[in-house]
């Protein structure tokens, strides 16, 4: 059997490297950059969410589709909860928050401030609730399961203490709840 | 061998060469952070003695019920804004000061004892003051258009920014720690720090090279189960204990702690006979916590002669004005919570001033207030929430009294100082107060920068309330 000629066997080696030079471009071509958004998306298995005219938008924020719904505060306020298992599912939504922002801290100001933020008003447009969620009033705040805003007490940057006005619906007795992390 | 090309080329001798200049350098730079300070207090006059007493009002305090406009159009204005916690106008305490707005205002009814001092111009407010990066309007708040501080609105980082008087970068040392850390070369001695708080470590008064030392309310700190003698148990304990401090460590660490311990009980010790006798003024304080932390700053304001101290600077603090609820009484709004710190606030502060006097130092000794914020001047029902610009009172025998310093907010809702329910823009930044105090106890001009390293961002360095 001939042995292949020197042309032959250069040729071949480019042709090679060439092949091997396109393929890596194209696997190390940049994608935009995701937020690490810490809920998964929600799949299409259930009933679709009410539209969004079914609750009240939050102010300043844009109403485009969501391609990425969060699902952390699916459970909010939900028959099978109780006002402790949500506060739990809101404070995972602030240390969600901050693992996107951790040089920023905890978003300010008062519950509908931050629940704008929360929703998408933010930098890298993460909606951690999602805007047509059943828990926002029509001032845009978020409310416990008897419709009362909840009371966010901003104790530091990386801690943020939420309360329930409980079923009397006013703060400051027995019957109201709270987490402090 | 190779010949040495360039400037980043190392030989030995180069490298040897650039060490030295390096240490030269330092020694450099050590002689000229000398000469600042020594340009910083030259020449102090003889018996020239000054303090400062920083009372830290945690959790937030509600100033718009501290100081209220008593005539008929502001008190409406007032009275409109806060709903369920306006305070009648008809039990406000007037005070005889004026005001660049034209109103009259009057004091929360639980204050007669700072009424008194107001009337006599040894107390005022500072209106509207708060953590500022740079002056802001209300436009730029809400276009975001300039640096806001951080955290706006949070109790840890709005009392930390307060306290460290620079809200637009992490925390180092607070801006009573960098004034120690210029000033005390004033001092005769330094047995005992300058920086004495009477409530545990705080940000305020953490410096770089002058150490806060804390005492309680009673006195020094000192380490329990200690005695003297080799008889008892306790007594060997603290002989084994000494021996151990002084013996040589093997590393940095360890001879740091040992130094800070050792310094820690001379000093506890030291403050410990200077507080052991009987008081040197009459004054009666009120038997709070409050009152027993200013009770002790006077003892040892008393005893700055014998410890050979010019410059002190002290930190007292009383927490509980975090009032979202149950801040005042439903249908009788002079009394309650917020009624009752008050009423502890004007009754110690009184009596401080009041041994001061007596002790001959009045002019000597500047107490202003700080808190986290002020609050939302709207109601959340029967409370206030975080709010930002706030008014402090600021105390002592060297005030320009009579009058109110700075702005009061425009006491509309959403008005022109407003960023929602009342949180006020502050018209004057925690720089400039604390800056007319640093002018005072004797930085210059010069030197201002150094303790207040935002200062130059803003109109008045110096806001004239203390002669």
């Amino acid at each position: 059997m001939r042995r292949p000629s020197t042309p032959a066997i250069i040729l071949a080696v480019f042709a090679l490297l060439a092949w091997w030079m396109i393929r890596t471009r194209s696997a190390t071509t940049p994608v935009p950059p995701k937020p690490a958004v810490v809920a998964p998306a929600v799949t299409s298995s259930g009933p679709n969410p009410a539209p969004p005219t079914a609750a009240p938008a939050v102010a300043g924020v844009a109403q485009a589709p969501d391609p990425e719904r969060s699902t952390l505060l699916d459970d909010l306020n939900q028959p099978a909860g109780t006002i402790q298992s949500d506060l739990r599912l809101v404070q995972e939504v602030f240390v969600a928050w901050r693992t996107n922002f951790p040089r920023d801290g905890n978003p300010v100001g008062e519950n509908a401030d931050m629940t704008r933020a929360l929703a998408g008003a933010n930098a890298l447009n993460l909606a951690l609730v999602p805007r047509d969620h059943s828990a926002l009033n029509a001032a845009g705040e978020l409310t416990d399961r008897w419709g009362t805003p909840f009371r966010f007490h901003q104790l530091a940057g990386d801690r943020m203490e939420i309360r329930s006005a409980g079923p009397d619906r006013r703060f400051g007795n027995a019957d109201d709840a709270m987490l402090t992390p | 061998m190779k010949t040495p090309s360039g400037p980043h080329d190392p030989t030995r001798r180069r490298f040897v060469g650039q060490c030295c200049a390096a240490v030269g350098a330092t020694g450099l730079l050590s002689a000229l952070a000398q000469l600042r300070v020594l340009g910083a207090v030259a020449n102090p006059p003889a018996g020239d003695y000054k303090a400062i007493v920083c009372l830290f009002l945690a959790g937030g305090n509600d100033a718009n019920n501290l100081i209220v406009p008593s005539d008929t159009a502001g008190y409406n204005a007032y009275a409109a804004g806060r709903g369920a916690l306006a305070l009648p106008r008809t039990g406000l305490l007037g005070v005889n000061v004026t005001a660049n707005d034209g109103h009259s205002y009057g004091l929360h009814p639980a204050m007669p004892e700072l009424q008194a001092l107001f009337n006599q111009g040894r107390s005022t407010v500072m209106a509207n003051v708060g953590t500022l990066c740079v002056p802001t309007t209300k436009a730029q708040y809400t276009a975001r258009s300039v640096p806001l501080p951080n955290q706006l609105f949070s109790h840890n980082d709005q009392q930390v920014e307060w306290q460290s008087s620079l809200p637009d970068r992490a925390f180092t040392t607070g801006w009573g720690g960098r004034l120690a850390d210029l000033v005390n070369a004033f001092n005769q001695n330094n047995a005992i720090s300058m920086s004495i708080s009477l409530n545990g470590q705080n940000s305020f008064q953490v410096g770089n090279t002058v150490a806060q030392y804390s005492v309680n309310s009673t006195g020094a700190v000192a380490m329990s189960g200690t005695a003297t003698g080799t008889t008892t148990l306790a007594g060997v304990r603290t002989k084994a204990q000494s021996d151990l401090l002084a013996a040589q460590q093997p590393g940095l660490m360890e001879t740091a702690f040992a130094t800070q311990t050792t310094s820690a009980i001379s000093d506890s010790a030291l403050v410990s006979g200077f507080l052991s006798g009987n008081p040197t003024f009459s004054t009666v304080f009120p038997t709070t916590f409050l009152g027993s932390q200013l009770r002790t700053i006077a003892r040892l304001i008393a005893a700055a002669p014998q410890l050979g101290l010019r410059r002190q600077v002290f930190f007292a603090r009383v927490g509980g004005w975090d009032l979202h609820d149950d801040q005042v009484v439903a249908g009788n709004t002079g009394t309650g919570a917020h009624a009752n710190l008050l009423s502890d606030v004007s009754k110690s502060l009184a009596a401080f001033y009041n041994a001061t006097v007596e002790l001959g130092v009045g002019q000597m000794v500047t107490t202003f207030t700080a808190s986290d914020f002020g609050r939302t001047f709207n109601t959340n029902g029967d409370g206030s929430d975080h709010g930002w610009g706030s008014h402090h009172l600021i105390m002592g025998g060297a005030l320009r009294g009579g009058q109110i310093y700075g702005r009061m907010p425009d006491w509309t809702i959403n008005g022109p100082d407003d960023t929602g329910r009342g949180r006020w823009i502050p018209s004057t930044s925690v720089d400039e107060y604390s800056a007319t105090m640093a002018s005072w106890f004797g930085v210059s001009a010069t030197n201002l920068p150094v303790v207040l390293p935002n200062i130059g961002r803003f109109a008045n360095p110096n806001l004239g309330f203390l002669g």
